[in-house]
């Protein structure tokens, strides 16, 4: 068998790794404050090549070939969230908030603190605000909680005030290095159990009620990708069974001069 | 078989929530009083290849993870109780509430609540919604009345022709802390839940609850170029999840040529 049977086979995993992605992306291109995915698997290709470059080469130790093991590795080394700002949608719900520039709503979870760009927030019949899935949205002085009934103002800042009075302020936060959060379903981001990013305040981003930041998928993007993917996945295809043909011929001929 | 079979039919499947709930909004754009919904959705679970911070075979940290989304789910169809337009009518039993607020009807023993003020009256001289429900608290008109008028702090008087009260009632309007939370019965009534809190019993015009206005109806707050946009996106992103579809579907089938 020829190395390039893995090669094939690898790339055409690696191609359906990106479709679940797009697929993926795609199925949420409505869903509030989602940020989309993108697979880092150029890059990996490479740091591949660059891996077995030996830097001092001599004619007894340079390999002929590459290390098996290293060819077969999957080529994907990673996916990144990209944290593009999405669109604002006006919809004139005062419990709607959207956040323009770099920072997250900090929630209360059973688990911990959890962060989030979604901004339809709802009411707790005890006043308390809430996410659709009942994660408090926190303040400097912890969850934000209504006063009866009276309009809700939210000022750029994230001052609240209620009948013309401050009931708190909803603090954005940001970190110094974003790929630190961690994906969970249900719109919220996590920190890392590892990282050592330090939470900043986010100084740049301002609060805009009213208006729900919608979904940073492109469809024109994603479904260009797709078409990439499908075409790249039929090439190894093609590797693979080109592979096969020659493996083939190498027996049949080779068995037919012996 | 593929993941993203099943995520982009995730994505079908919400698409279609987001359409029904889209042609519901604009099946009652005449509906007095209809608040509009909007589907809600969140991302699924994730599935983590690579845990972010691993060493990778070179020996250096991952800088990043690797995470597959598993799709979309709906969380919440969210009911708005945004203002309506309002819509004079003339009629005195028509009474709309401006602001927050609900009217209390009695509904086969059971109290709910309905911003839908276009009353009746029944046989008995009854103030009844459309479908025979009496507001709370009952009030009957009798027959001799002439006029009926309602006052903004939610007083109705029954006046002879000489302008004299036959009869009269304070009509207060509720209100909800999380008006959201209520449960949807059609025919313009809503049910209290645990979610939306107990009513607050208010007289109209105080404590932010709304006033009466009589002689006028509250139209549906369905915005029908909103909705149509909407329902385009929708039926977009129907589409392109329709899509990945096809592609995992053609990915498939070129995986079975490998063998012939």
């Amino acid at each position: 068998m020829q190395d390039s049977v893995y090669n094939g086979v690898f790339g055409a995993m690696t191609q359906m790794y990106r479709l679940d992605t797009i697929a993926n992306n795609l199925a949420n291109v409505q869903t509030a404050g989602f940020k989309r995915e993108e697979p880092a698997f150029h890059d990996v290709m490479r740091r591949r090549l660059h891996d077995v470059v030996d830097p001092e080469p001599t004619l007894e130790s340079s390999r002929l070939r590459l290390d098996r093991d290293l060819l077969t590795q999957p080529r994907i080394s990673g996916s990144h969230v990209v944290f593009e700002q999405g669109p604002l949608q006006k919809t004139d719900n005062p419990l709607d908030l959207a956040i323009q520039g770099e920072g997250f709503f900090r929630v209360g979870t059973p688990q911990g603190e959890a962060y989030t760009r979604d901004g339809r927030f709802k009411l707790q019949p005890d006043g308390t605000v809430v996410t659709a899935n009942g994660h408090a949205l926190l303040t400097a002085n912890g969850p934000l909680r209504v006063l009866g009934n009276g309009p809700l103002e939210v000022n750029q800042a994230g001052e609240v005030r209620q009948n013309g009075q401050v009931i708190g302020r909803i603090d954005l936060v940001s970190f110094d290095d974003l790929q630190v959060l961690r994906r969970e379903g249900g719109n919220l981001f996590r920190l890392r159990e590892d990282s050592q990013a330090a939470m900043l305040p986010a100084e740049g981003a301002t609060l805009a009620q009213g208006y729900l930041e919608k979904s940073n998928v492109n469809v024109v993007e994603e479904m260009v990708r797709m078409i990439e993917t499908n075409r790249l996945f039929e090439a190894c295809q093609k590797v693979v069974s080109s592979t096969n043909e020659q493996d083939g011929q190498l027996i049949r001929k080779l068995g037919r001069s012996a | 078989m593929m993941r993203s079979l099943w995520t982009a039919a995730s994505g079908m499947v919400a698409q279609q929530l987001n359409i029904d709930t889209i042609s519901n909004n604009l099946a009652n754009v005449n509906t007095t009083a209809f608040k509009k919904s909007r589907a809600e959705f969140e991302d699924l679970m994730y599935q983590t290849l690579k845990i972010a911070g691993g060493r990778n075979q070179s020996g250096n940290q991952q800088p990043t993870g690797l995470q597959v989304g598993m799709g979309v789910s709906p969380t919440t169809v969210h009911k708005f109780f945004k203002q309506g337009d309002f819509q004079n009518t003339g009629n005195p039993l028509d009474i709309a509430i401006q602001g927050d607020g609900f009217f209390q009807v009695e509904v086969n023993g059971e109290l709910a609540y309905t911003r839908a003020g276009n009353f009746k009256l029944n046989q008995d001289g009854m103030l009844v919604t459309s479908k025979g429900y009496a507001l709370q608290p009952a009030f009957n008109v009798p027959p001799e009345t002439e006029s009926i008028v309602v006052s903004s702090d939610g007083h109705i008087s029954a006046l002879d022709q000489n302008g004299q009260e036959l009869a009269g009632a304070d009509i207060p309007v509720y209100t909800f802390i999380n008006s959201a939370g209520l449960n949807s019965q059609g025919g313009n009534l809503y049910l209290e839940t645990e979610a939306s809190g107990p009513p607050q019993q208010e007289v109209p015009g105080t404590n932010n609850a709304g006033e009466l206005v009589q002689g006028f109806l509250e139209k549906s707050n369905v915005e029908l170029v909103e909705e149509m946009v909407n329902m385009i996106i929708a039926q977009r992103a129907f589409e392109s999840n329709s899509k990945a579809v096809t592609t995992s579907d053609q990915m498939l089938q070129a995986a079975n040529r490998l063998v012939r």
